[in-house]
């Protein structure tokens, strides 16, 4: 291969440097969009709301210390109880492991940034703010209260009258949207941004966990996203979803929350146990024994976890043999995890083990989340399941499982990582001592929980009596409960210490194998000077030289710096080079739509819905100055990628990063209409007479509606055929027509509505009718802005036949428009006509 | 290229879709003759929605049968000639072949109640 034209290269390494480096000050800081910076945030700011569930579970330790203790009322002491688990596993769980993927994905597989970056610091944005907003809940005196599955009847209007569970659900919905991002995010980034050579098979185990944990989130959050939704449009504008009295069901609540509350707890397992995969090969000194055998098992757990829903509502009266089903899968999932346990130990085995810091908090993994596991398999059992049904026992598994299963691990991943963001090594008296405190604090508090729930102790109230004898066990959980506190802060105030006082160390402390551990420290904010190639599952081990190579200016991406920063795109399977991709720089759109955003839920959340929607405006405004400006709309089809080397930019690749995120928003939005269509044919389940009222009028003017669609994405598709022969015109006019056609399919389908559908509040029929032609509507809207976009793209001439990505979107997005406005048509239209 | 083959990625996980669409289909079945109080006359001792369940999870267990069957002749072929690939096309054939393994022990495992259990006793 022939080299770059000579360069300066100091010179070149020094403006890559400037190019990638965040702008200087608290207006820098505010701008980032860097996958180091956004990632390290995300951690840091999960810590902090670790901190504060921590100290809310400390007062409910300090209530249930003896019996008829009076520390919290039992207002408070429900809203306490609401608060830690909320915030545990919506502000610290889930978005504590994104942080780490953040983080570590792009200089583990070898790339300078993920390939969103502005997607990642809304998603931060989004989730701070969100965090926030529910804990605002505080100063106005209205903090939740319904527990953190927060179920109907009690969350509805009329047994929740203020605004504590409006808090939650727009707060927790608000902080949703950054787990759905970074989910876009990093399936994204694993398919298409690895390092050459780095083909699926060799990719770490840590990014097989990511993946299959993004693709979870992508199915997973959206039927909690569509339920909070639906109770919140039920509490603010009186539709039914949940209130019997009108046709709703609150089982209904209970199905979507757990369709999301299962997968969820694997969600945050299956990233903390990549981290523990990582860890034990490294210290284990081999690479991992059964690397196909993993995989399987994490594949494996990620599509049974959606089986096991239902054994939250084992005892909510449904038919034994459905709660059989359920109980299967549960102890089916115990399989996958095993396999990876047993390959974890094997590793060990045949390794030759070190015993440092991280490899303590993997061995309280071990032994705490096994036994997590265990009474996991116990509650699988619909007979044990009512006897231990809402007692303490399921307090004790579930925090056996959680802090098992995520805390150890995300210690010893913290204690792993941080010498390669600080450059410095733990103190060992201190790092040990927390743990000791941890792990036999933990155990002392949650261990005779087993006892007292099965001796009857109920969760969630605020006091028991002394009969029930379980004070004394109780009293040694919260006296322990408080040694565990204290090894937590001990463990942060060593983390925080060794950032300032550590001893150096070298480069590759732990001498791992992967390629994070190649980078020079401090970590350029590039990551790597060249992109590099690597031939193997863990690089550093077989060529350590790559550390030098990639440290260095001439090879891949590595030539004259241009104006813009570059990620290389790699193939899925094979991770050959396609294509270079230009991502955005330094810019405040994300933190301004995330603020445009926080005053659309404050002005909701204010009951001045007029405002709300107002704001509409500037969210919709900063998403058009956000679109028209990322990437480089200006970038030539070909870019330097290489010494004699020249790649399509994105706008011209088939494998472009815009294609595969909309590929995967489009399952996200399936899975949120998959839980609404659900929705509709639950609620007929239960209904004696659907429509409740009856007639359904005619079928002419449905089939003018449906006709209406299809013409608008024929049209649009007739447009971007166009563009393929390079007719701009075609275009623009196919995408003017899809644009008509798909507001008239709006304006007829509203009318033909309102002749057979009743007003929403009417039965939950009308509601749920309504709901889904809305949700459908608002796509086609959305078709319509994108298709004026790229109408305007076209018309400025960054849109050809060659630079075809974004139409190629605009008639992806169609096509699925009409999709699922078929499917919506016959179940609003059709169903009930064939009944 | 064909797009979904066990050396590929969607076609290496589409047992495990197979066991999900089982699984939302029995459900779903089981939801009809209890909520609506469809598919309830007898045969043989047996009410039309468990024979139905039934043959779900027969013709569930005949794909996945032919699939790992499918996989398995894949990874051979894969074997014999290099494929250039470095043991990719490989390496995503035998993780297919193992997931329709599994996939079926779970669909069997999820319905063996069925001829056990009335559809829809509490």
């Amino acid at each position: 291969m022939s080299a770059w034209p000579p360069f300066d290269h100091d010179r070149e390494r020094a403006a890559l440097a400037r190019l990638w480096d965040n702008r200087p000050g608290l207006w820098g800081q505010l701008t980032a969009v860097n996958h180091s910076t956004i990632g390290l945030r995300y951690i840091a700011t999960g810590l902090a709301f670790l901190l504060i569930g921590g100290m809310l579970a400390m007062f409910i330790r300090l209530q249930l210390a003896w019996p008829g203790l009076q520390v919290l009322d039992p207002q408070r002491y429900n809203q306490f109880v609401t608060m830690h688990g909320t915030t545990m596993m919506f502000l610290f769980a889930v978005p504590i492991m994104e942080g780490f993927a953040m983080y570590l994905l792009p200089k583990m597989l070898g790339s300078r940034d993920l390939p969103f970056p502005r997607v990642s610091a809304f998603g931060y944005w989004c989730y701070l703010f969100g965090g926030l907003f529910l804990y605002s809940s505080f100063l106005f005196g209205e903090v939740p209260d319904a527990g953190w599955f927060m179920y109907v009847p009690l969350t509805g209007a009329t047994f929740s009258p203020g605004l504590g569970v409006d808090f939650w659900l727009i707060g927790v919905t608000f902080a949703e949207i950054a787990a759905v991002t970074a989910a876009v995010e990093l399936i994204v980034a694993i398919l298409i941004t690895r390092a050459p050579g780095m083909s699926i098979q060799k990719m770490p185990l840590f990014a097989w966990y990511v993946l299959v944990t993004a693709f979870m989130i992508a199915f997973g959050f959206p039927p909690l996203i569509l339920a909070s939704v639906l109770l919140e449009i039920e509490r603010a504008f009186g539709f039914v979803f949940f209130e019997v009295a009108r046709g709703g069901d609150p089982l209904l609540w209970q199905h979507l929350f757990w369709l999301f509350g299962h997968p969820e707890v694997y969600i945050i397992f299956l990233p903390a146990a990549g981290v523990v995969s990582m860890i034990v090969q490294t210290f284990a000194r081999r690479p991992m024994v059964g690397y196909s055998a993993i995989v399987l098992a994490v594949v494996t757990t990620g599509f049974l976890s959606f089986g096991l829903w239902v054994h939250h509502m084992f005892a909510v009266g449904i038919p034994l043999l459905a709660l059989s089903f359920f109980s299967a899968a549960s102890m089916a999932v115990a399989i996958p995890t095993g396999v990876q346990v047993f390959a974890w130990i094997a590793t060990l085995w045949a390794g030759r083990p070190w015993m440092r810091a991280p490899m303590l908090h993997i061995m309280g993994f071990f032994i705490v989340f096994v036994l997590g596991g265990l009474t996991g398999v116990m509650l699988a059992l619909v007979p044990f399941d009512w006897q231990a049904h809402d007692t303490h026992f399921v307090v004790a598994h579930l925090h056996y499982v959680l802090i098992g299963g995520l805390m150890f691990p995300m210690f010893a991943g913290l204690y792993y990582w941080l010498p390669l963001v600080s450059g410095r090594a733990p103190s060992k008296v201190l790092s040990r001592a927390g743990f000791w405190m941890v792990f036999i604090g933990f155990n002392l508090t949650f261990l005779p929980m087993h006892l007292t729930g099965l001796l009857g102790l109920p969760r969630r109230v605020y006091t028991y009596a002394p009969e029930l004898g379980v004070h004394w066990l109780n009293l040694l959980s919260t006296a322990a409960g408080f040694l565990f506190a204290f090894g937590i802060v001990a463990i942060l105030v060593d983390i925080a210490l060794f950032f300032r006082h550590g001893r150096r160390t070298e480069a590759n402390p732990w001498q791992a194998g992967t390629l994070e551990w190649a980078l020079p420290w401090p970590v350029p904010m590039y990551n790597f000077a060249s992109m590099p190639v690597v031939d193997n599952r863990d690089p550093l081990w077989m060529r350590p030289q790559i550390a030098g190579e990639s440290a260095r200016m001439g090879g891949l991406l590595g030539g004259p710096v241009p104006a813009h920063r570059e990620v290389l795109g790699t193939g899925v399977l094979t991770a050959e080079p396609e294509q270079v991709i230009r991502v955005s720089s330094s810019t405040p759109l994300p933190l301004f739509a995330a603020l445009a955003i926080a005053a659309l839920l404050a002005c909701f959340i204010a009951k001045q819905y007029l405002l709300s929607a107002a704001m509409l405006l500037p969210l919709l405004g900063v998403f058009a100055v956000w679109l028209w400006t990322t990437g480089d709309h200006h970038a030539p089809v070909r870019l330097p990628a290489g010494p004699a080397l020249e790649l399509p930019s994105q706008a011209a690749s088939r494998n472009a990063p815009g294609w595969w995120a909309l590929v995967i928003s489009l399952l996200i939005d399936g899975s949120l209409f998959a839980s609404l269509v659900f929705a509709y044919f639950y609620l007929w389940l239960g209904a004696p007479v659907w429509p409740p009222t009856g007639g359904m009028g005619g079928w002419g003017g449905p089939a003018v509606a449906l006709a209406l669609l299809i013409a608008a994405g024929a049209a649009v598709h007739a447009g971007v055929r166009g563009n393929r022969r390079g007719h701009g015109v075609r275009l623009r006019l196919g995408l003017a027509a899809g644009a008509a056609l798909g507001a008239g399919f709006l304006a007829v389908h509203v009318q033909v509505l309102r002749q057979i559908v009743a007003a929403p509040s009417t039965h939950a029929y009308d509601s749920v009718v309504w709901m889904l032609a809305g949700f459908h509507g608002v796509h086609v809207a959305i078709g319509v802005l994108i298709a004026a976009f790229v109408w305007a793209r076209s018309r400025r001439g960054h849109v050809d036949a060659v630079r075809a990505l974004e139409p190629r979107i605009v008639d992806a997005f169609w096509r699925y428009a009409v999709g699922q406005g078929i499917v919506a048509w016959l179940v609003i239209h059709a169903f009930p006509r064939a009944l | 290229m064909r797009r979904v083959a066990p050396d590929r990625l969607t076609g290496a996980v589409l047992p495990m879709a197979v066991w999900a669409l089982h699984f939302v289909a029995i459900y779903s079945l089981s939801g009809l003759a209890c909520g609506q109080g469809w598919l309830r006359t007898q045969h043989g001792g047996l009410e039309t929605v468990s024979l139905l369940q039934m043959a779900v999870t027969l013709a569930a267990w005949s794909w996945l049968s032919w699939w790992g069957w499918r996989s398995w002749r894949c990874g051979r072929v894969l074997q014999a000639g290099d494929g250039g690939d470095d043991g990719r096309g490989r390496f995503l054939a035998r993780l297919s072949l193992s997931l329709s393994a599994i996939a079926a022990l779970a669909v069997l495992f999820t319905a063996l109640p069925l001829p056990m259990l009335p559809p829809c006793a509490p």
